[in-house]
């Protein structure tokens, strides 16, 4: 008998309060901030803001949302039923930890948050790849399915789309990716 | 005789459902400008994979339960990019992706699993 818990569960619920938070944070800002439009001005401008704004976006969107992300990653890394999970997970992990910093380094950084937010979006775009081959081949295809989709859909935004338009839509992806992967996490934990 | 499953019947039918109203899409968002070739091409590749997909829920169909569920989500994708690039009407990428997804649900039945897997010509 193994004495080891299966705390997944844990960790997913950890993803889901993660994208509860960023939508609570994401319409404070918004409502206080109303010069800020969506798909017109980039979700950094929050950090900038004048008003209140910016304390709910830095703190809020980047760094709450950003530790809690973090944490699902490594769950779902240390849960990984093959190397796609374990991959995805890690990227996942190291993604949320660069949120974290755009939330520390706001657009009057320059070039380091320009850096940081590119670097937060690329590891969050190869994880949710790295975690729908993880899902496909540990016989999770409509999980997968769902993160083909995103990754599709996302690559079609940044042709498409401006930054502002593709960061807009594409962390809305996200969070739509992440509450699935969440339910995944719960309908496959251990018994 | 082999018994088909109901499910894989209505795959099939929400396959060929999809081709015809991406048709019928392409004849009514026609519109004569210089961008008319690209979306009616879009239009129709997008009815050429839902014919696709409902081939290969036919008897004769070679394409196991995997290479079926990848192929419905990449439909899918293809109609979500053509919606992103405004090629597609946005009403009607909705309703493809909702028949889209209830191919994905009528293949997420064990039956359809069994039964595409298995050799069927």
């Amino acid at each position: 008998m193994s004495l080891q818990k299966d705390h997944s569960v844990a960790f997913s619920w950890l993803g889901m309060i993660g994208v509860a938070v960023f939508i609570f944070a994401w319409v404070c800002a918004a409502s206080i901030d109303t010069a800020w439009q969506f798909g017109v001005n980039t979700l950094s401008e929050f950090g900038i803001s004048d008003t209140d704004a910016s304390l709910y976006f830095n703190y809020g969107c980047c760094m709450i949302t950003g530790a809690l992300v973090a944490a699902f990653g490594i769950g779902r890394a240390a849960y990984a039923k093959n190397k796609g999970h374990a991959a995805g997970g890690t990227l996942i992990a190291l993604g949320g930890a660069f949120l974290i910093l755009v939330g520390l380094f706001t657009m009057d950084s320059g070039d380091v948050h320009v850096m940081i937010a590119v670097s937060m979006a690329a590891f969050l775009f190869f994880g949710i790849a790295a975690t729908a081959v993880g899902n496909w081949n540990a016989d999770r295809k409509v999980f997968a399915g769902v993160g083909i989709i995103v990754a599709c859909l996302l690559v079609a935004m940044a042709v498409a789309f401006d930054v502002a338009g593709l960061e807009a839509y594409g962390i809305i992806l996200a969070m739509i990716w992440l509450l699935s992967e969440s339910v995944n996490m719960i309908l496959c934990r251990k018994n | 005789m082999e018994i088909v499953p109901r499910n894989v019947k209505v795959g099939g039918a929400l396959g060929f459902l999809g081709g015809v109203v991406c048709v019928i899409c392409l004849v009514l968002f026609l519109e004569i400008e210089e961008s008319a070739l690209a979306d009616m091409g879009v239009y129709m590749l997008v009815a050429v994979m839902f014919f696709a997909l409902a081939g290969g829920f036919a008897k004769g169909g070679q394409w196991s339960w995997e290479v079926l569920l990848l192929m419905t989500f990449l439909t899918i994708a293809v109609v979500g990019g053509s919606v992103v690039f405004e090629a597609m009407d946005l009403y009607a990428g909705i309703m493809l992706v909702i028949i889209g997804a209830l191919i994905v649900v009528s293949l997420s039945v064990p039956s359809s699993k069994t039964w595409a897997n298995r050799m069927r010509f």
